[in-house]
């Protein structure tokens, strides 16, 4: 869901006063979003408060946006000047000063590098993985092969296809049915 | 849901839903609670794969958002387009004149009308045509009830435009304060302002 007409879409039916498309964006770009916040405020409920406040600015101001630059790229920076408000307020300092935050594409490599998880989140997430691991393994070979080469290698469709010299709609199939399979195993644990 | 659905979604959530199909799901999703759960549940099937811990709390930020929008009002061009199903063409350019637009309906409203309201059985002086004539009740040419009609018209518009500015400008205060850091603003932050109407001015950074 990473395509810029699929944003375009959404925004043009936020505009036109669609909140459920607004819901679809906060669902989309959450993540991404609160990692950034949390390189500026380490406390996880402040992380969260910002987030929130950054995505109401945004709404509160789509009916403006024009969309001479990307939804994401603008969003980006209505986050990272409410986290900066926020410690100004405090009068505290970035935590990451040392990172190029201004720059939406530098940053998803540094939020994986992120330390910041505590050892309950850790052991939660490995049992996690463990189970998702054991479900990918139960799989059929052309599901797995499938699954992994979109989520572990990020490949597209179409690149998928080639490796697999199979029609983009069977790849299609074959993640959504590794996707359903899985989430029988794990979706409690993901819910 | 069906399979059908829930393949698509499948795609859609990772950007692969062609784009014949895309307009007619992205409306369904945005009316079906339940679809955007089930995307939501692949996109964190995904970062369980990959192995990505999200932060705690984070489940109920949506609901949160959701909460605090659906407190506010819709968007000013919300309840006219989805009422027409088009677009409603903002004329930025004609508001000024609108505003003078409301001054000269009232004054013309002033002079024509309330005149004619305090004096409606008297015919007008010196008008050869009526001159002698029996008084009569002075009725509007049509022409003049016509201009009556877009004076009144005109002066309605013109206070809804100026009403809308006004509560844009309001709006804008407060986007300019989100996305102002502080008076050292870098370029990177200011570009956040890009997509602002250059028709406000900004206000003073303090």
């Amino acid at each position: 869901m990473s395509n810029e007409s699929t944003d375009t879409k959404l925004v043009k039916r936020v505009q036109k006063g669609d909140k459920g498309a607004f819901d679809m964006l906060v669902l989309k770009y959450q993540h991404k979003i609160v990692n950034l916040v949390m390189r500026y405020v380490r406390d996880p409920e402040q992380a969260l408060d910002i987030t929130q406040e950054a995505f109401i600015k945004a709404y509160r101001a789509l009916p403006r946006f024009r969309g001479d630059s990307a939804f994401y790229t603008w969003l980006y920076r209505i986050a990272v000047n409410t986290a900066k408000n926020h410690l100004a307020s405090q009068r505290r300092r970035p935590l990451d000063v040392e990172l190029d935050l201004q720059d939406p594409e530098q940053y998803d490599l540094h939020a994986r590098l992120k330390d910041t998880d505590t050892p309950e989140a850790v052991t939660i997430s490995q049992e996690l993985q463990a189970t998702v691991e054991q479900a990918i393994q139960g799989l059929p070979d052309d599901l797995r092969t499938a699954i992994i080469l979109r989520e572990l290698d990020g490949m597209s469709y179409e690149e998928i296809a080639e490796t697999m010299e199979c029609p983009v709609g069977t790849v299609r199939s074959r993640i959504f049915r590794a996707r359903d399979a899985i989430s029988k195993k794990v979706g409690s644990l993901i819910r | 849901m069906n399979e059908a659905i829930r393949m698509q979604l499948s795609a859609f959530a990772d950007g692969e839903l062609p784009d014949n199909e895309k307009e007619l799901l992205l409306r369904r999703l945005s009316q079906d609670p339940a679809m955007r759960r089930q995307v939501a549940e692949y996109l964190a099937l995904g970062r369980a794969i990959r192995g990505e811990v999200p932060v705690r709390g984070i489940e109920r930020l949506r609901a949160r958002v959701a909460e605090a929008i659906g407190a506010l009002d819709a968007p000013p061009a919300a309840a006219s387009e989805l009422a027409s199903g088009e677009p409603v063409k903002k004329h930025r350019f004609g508001r000024p004149a609108a505003g003078f637009g409301i001054a000269a309906a009232v004054a013309l409203l002033a002079i024509f009308g309330l005149g004619r309201f305090g004096d409606e059985t008297v015919a007008p002086a010196g008008d050869p045509a009526l001159a002698g004539g029996a008084a009569f009740p002075a009725q509007p040419a049509p022409d003049d009830r016509l201009n009556q009609y877009r004076l009144l018209h005109d002066a309605e518009a013109a206070d809804s435009s100026m009403r809308s500015r006004f509560t844009n400008f309001e709006e804008r205060q407060e986007l300019v304060e989100a996305t102002s850091s502080d008076a050292t603003e870098t370029d990177e932050d200011s570009a956040a302002d890009d997509d602002q109407p250059d028709d406000v001015p900004a206000p003073a950074v303090d």
